[in-house]
């Protein structure tokens, strides 16, 4: 069943993408229609800070789960990474080192989900299970119930920062990880590859793609996202708790 | 937090199963997730309406190729699809 179903869905895929346009377009009218306030170019930066964060990860995990992994630390490691950024600016480091510890830390998680999946055979959702909690734990560890907002005068420009009218700094940067991800996807051999893996991993391995590399490699890609998220996050909060990137709530209770 | 950002991916037509989807469906998905938060929370919508209609978003969404090759006319098996016939 699962074959036939699979091929009608390929043939219909452009459709899905019409369907979600149409639904966006929808969404936006009801909203013209219902509120005085949504017709405002300043909606856009308040809209791009309900998912730029989130979809930094989303992009790149739909790359990992086109090759048929899954990765549910995402959440995990951007606590891992902020805790990690707020260490290093309690020991009086500046901005671009943050940032670097923050995407660092992100690629260590990731690196590390990948050694288990790809290195040690483990399934990637026990695999992540497992890391969901030892990443979110390690924060608690380290943090307990304190909270890190010692965070240096001009980190606060990605979460919060505008590059041009109301294009904010993050939403800048999802369109660039976007373009990234689209023309890896659909424009390289890596992306073929992924598709192949995902299809059909016995066949691309037997067609001569390194496919445990490969796996690593997206799970490293992802881990480094999540940390990417999380300068972003930690950024717009200004604050680091173990908490951090947990429940839907805790990123819209601003309203 | 991790199951509203696998909600974006599924949303935006990626197969859970792998060998599918593709990053427009995935911004797309990002954006109209956006869009209604956003629109919830001008309307005054509490954290857990919010939650709860993303939820029946995602459920309707994953449904509707279903609901839809239901009403159509069954199609010729396909050779490549033999050895399933237990669907």
């Amino acid at each position: 069943m699962s074959g036939i179903l699979h091929r009608r869905s390929l043939v219909r895929l452009p459709m899905w993408e019409t369907l979600l346009a149409a639904l966006l377009l929808a969404s936006c009218l009801v909203q013209v229609i219902l509120t005085p306030w949504f017709l405002n170019w300043y909606t856009i930066a308040d809209v791009s800070t309900q998912f730029a964060e989130k979809g930094i990860v989303a992009l790149p995990l739909a790359l990992l789960i086109i090759a048929g992994e899954i990765d549910i630390s995402v959440a995990s490691i951007m606590a891992a990474a902020s805790v990690a950024m707020g260490l290093a600016a309690a020991a009086g480091f500046g901005t671009p080192v943050l940032v670097l510890v923050g995407i660092g830390t992100g690629a260590i998680c990731g690196a590390l989900n990948g050694a288990l999946v790809a290195g040690l055979q483990v399934p990637s959702i026990v695999a992540t299970i497992g890391t969901m909690s030892l990443f979110r734990g390690a924060a608690y560890a380290v943090l307990g119930d304190r909270v890190i907002k010692a965070y240096p005068a001009g980190f606060d420009v990605f979460g919060q920062g505008f590059v041009a009218g109301p294009v904010s700094v993050e939403l800048a940067i999802f369109s660039f990880v976007a373009a990234a991800c689209a023309i890896v996807l659909h424009r390289s051999t890596a992306g073929r590859r992924i598709y192949a893996i995902g299809a059909a991993p016995t066949v691309a391995l037997w067609s001569g793609i390194a496919v445990q590399r490969m796996r690593f490699l997206l799970f490293l890609l992802v881990g480094a996202a999540s940390g990417l998220a999380s300068v972003l996050l930690t950024s717009r909060l200004g604050s680091t708790r173990p908490t951090i990137a947990q429940g839907w709530s805790s990123t819209s209770s601003a309203w | 937090m991790e199951l509203d950002i696998i909600s974006m991916v599924i949303l935006g037509g990626v197969a859970v199963t792998g060998g599918r989807g593709s990053i427009t469906g995935v911004v797309l998905a990002a954006l109209l997730i956006g869009v209604t938060t956003f629109g919830l929370g001008l309307l005054n919508f509490p954290g857990v309406v919010m939650s709860m209609s993303m939820g029946l978003l995602l459920i309707l969404m994953v449904l509707l190729p279903r609901l839809m090759a239901h009403r159509r006319k069954p199609s010729r098996p396909l050779i490549a699809a033999r050895g399933t016939e237990d669907a």
